[in-house]
């Protein structure tokens, strides 16, 4: 009989197989799609990784474009963190300035993206500062209403013993708030982090000149479809990359699972 | 009349509490001195906790006055109200730092305490790795740790079988008699009260009556 961590151990294989099963599927069923369509539809796997290959080879494309583009979603994922998790704990402490910022939340998270992109390229202009504040505006929101909830849903018992034995501001938002938001906090960012590619990247085809988005509305126009495969492909790695390489080992480490 | 005052610790005068129409005690007087342990009876739903949560101010008397002369307040609450991510031993620490302990030093004075309640070896257990029992225990070393002027018990032996129960109590009045604390314990219980209890009261919705 295997002990407990043979169990695990046999339950974190069954796991990573089934992953791998998954991505085969996928790339059997792109194959099969790239055959039975033209290449001008669909680019193959093969044509589409000796395109990635070429791009991530060529320093005009990474100092111009790729860094350009992460550093962008860098930004924004930093103010939309930074705006959304400060208005978020705030509102979790002071009820008053939660309905104060409610209207503007749910006007940024239900106003349709395209319009926000046209307002801000006529406030902003084409260019960094447009792409940082549309991805920051679409991702603070979602930070906000997880962070304020999260403040919301602090254990009411604990905070009535911090309050008998006199832990301070800091020490109640340390020691308190902050394990109970961290949780909802990581989920949150995991979605704003998928997002916020997303939204730079259409920012970028819309009004940039530098960034993958701007080489996708190229690579559309110039009708390379390995190239815009390959560019997607990028896109998703970057974003795949941070969530598996940043945002899951942070989570791991910072949220108390019980 | 200084003398007086200096003793007392705590007052409520014609106090009244009522969650909406529902009037949970009316005319409620009581003082509290040092060194005094006092008993408050009565059965489950009285207002015997809300009455502690008034002292310790957490929450506010819908009529009446409260007087209270101690600085530190130690508060052993029904459930432990541990926090679930920090140690046995760090849970009791934390609750030392706002009076002015390092770290080091509210270490090794909760560790004092955690050996005084019998959880020696259990420092670093985490709340959730910890027998209900226990971390009752780790809430009462945390209220003496503090040495408190007022210590508030609200049905304090909760959770520990009758043989553990008798020898905390003892390890808490040898403490209490360092201390010098007055204590206000409620229970529904006469036989959880301290051995050198000094007056018992009933608590009804009129108010505090003497005796059982």
């Amino acid at each position: 009989m295997p002990g407990r961590s043979g169990i695990f151990k046999s339950h974190g294989v069954r796991r990573l197989m089934f992953r791998i099963i998954g991505v085969l599927l996928l790339l059997g069923l792109w194959q099969w799609a790239a055959c039975a369509f033209s290449g001008l539809v669909v680019a193959s796997p093969l044509d589409t990784m000796a395109s990635v290959l070429a791009l991530m080879s060529d320093s005009d494309f990474i100092f111009k474009h790729f860094l350009v583009t992460l550093g962008r979603m860098v930004l924004a994922l930093g103010i939309g963190i930074g705006v959304g998790g400060i208005l978020g704990l705030t509102a979790g402490l002071v009820p008053g300035v939660r309905a104060m910022v409610e209207p503007l939340r749910w006007m940024l998270m239900t106003v349709p993206g395209v319009v926000i992109v046209v307002v801000f390229m006529l406030w902003f202009g084409m260019g960094t500062a447009m792409v940082v504040a549309i991805a920051a505006s679409m991702g603070a929101p979602v930070i906000f209403v997880h962070v304020a909830d999260a403040m919301a849903l602090a254990d009411k018992n604990l905070l009535e013993m911090a309050r008998v034995y006199r832990f301070g501001f800091r020490a109640r938002l340390i020691r308190i708030y902050a394990m109970a938001v961290a949780g909802p906090f990581f989920s949150a960012l995991v979605v704003v982090a998928g997002n916020t590619i997303r939204v730079v990247v259409l920012a970028e085809v819309l009004g940039a000149n530098q960034g993958l988005g701007h080489c996708l509305a190229i690579a559309r126009t110039r009708l390379d479809t390995p190239g815009l495969y390959a560019l997607a492909l990028i896109s998703m790695s970057v974003v795949g990359g941070m969530e598996f390489f940043l945002l899951r080992p942070l989570e791991k480490r910072l949220v108390w699972k019980g | 009349m200084n003398k007086g005052m200096n003793k007392m610790l705590l007052e409520f005068y014609n106090l009244e509490k009522r969650y909406n129409a529902q009037i949970l005690f009316t005319g409620l007087n009581l003082t509290l001195e040092k060194q005094e342990i006092i008993g408050v009876l009565g059965p489950s739903g009285k207002g015997k906790s809300t009455l502690l949560k008034i002292a310790a101010g957490l929450v506010r008397p819908t009529k009446g006055k409260i007087r209270v002369n101690a600085g530190c307040i130690g508060y052993v609450f029904q459930e432990p109200r541990l926090l679930p991510w920090y140690s046995a031993l760090d849970n009791v620490a934390l609750a030392l730092l706002p009076t002015g302990y390092t770290i080091a030093l509210a270490r090794q004075r909760a560790k004092l305490f955690l050996d005084q309640m019998g959880l020696s070896g259990f420092e670093n257990h985490y709340p959730g790795a910890l027998s209900g029992g226990m971390n009752q225990r780790v809430s009462i070393a945390r209220a003496l740790a503090v040495s408190p002027k007022l210590l508030l018990l609200d049905e304090p032996f909760t959770g520990l079988d009758p043989d553990l129960r008798a020898s905390v109590r003892a390890r808490m009045e040898a403490v209490l008699v360092r201390t010098r604390a007055g204590v206000i314990h409620v229970t529904h219980a006469k036989e959880e009260l301290m051995t050198s209890t000094n007056r018992i009261f009933t608590l009804t919705a009129q108010g505090l009556i003497p005796g059982e």
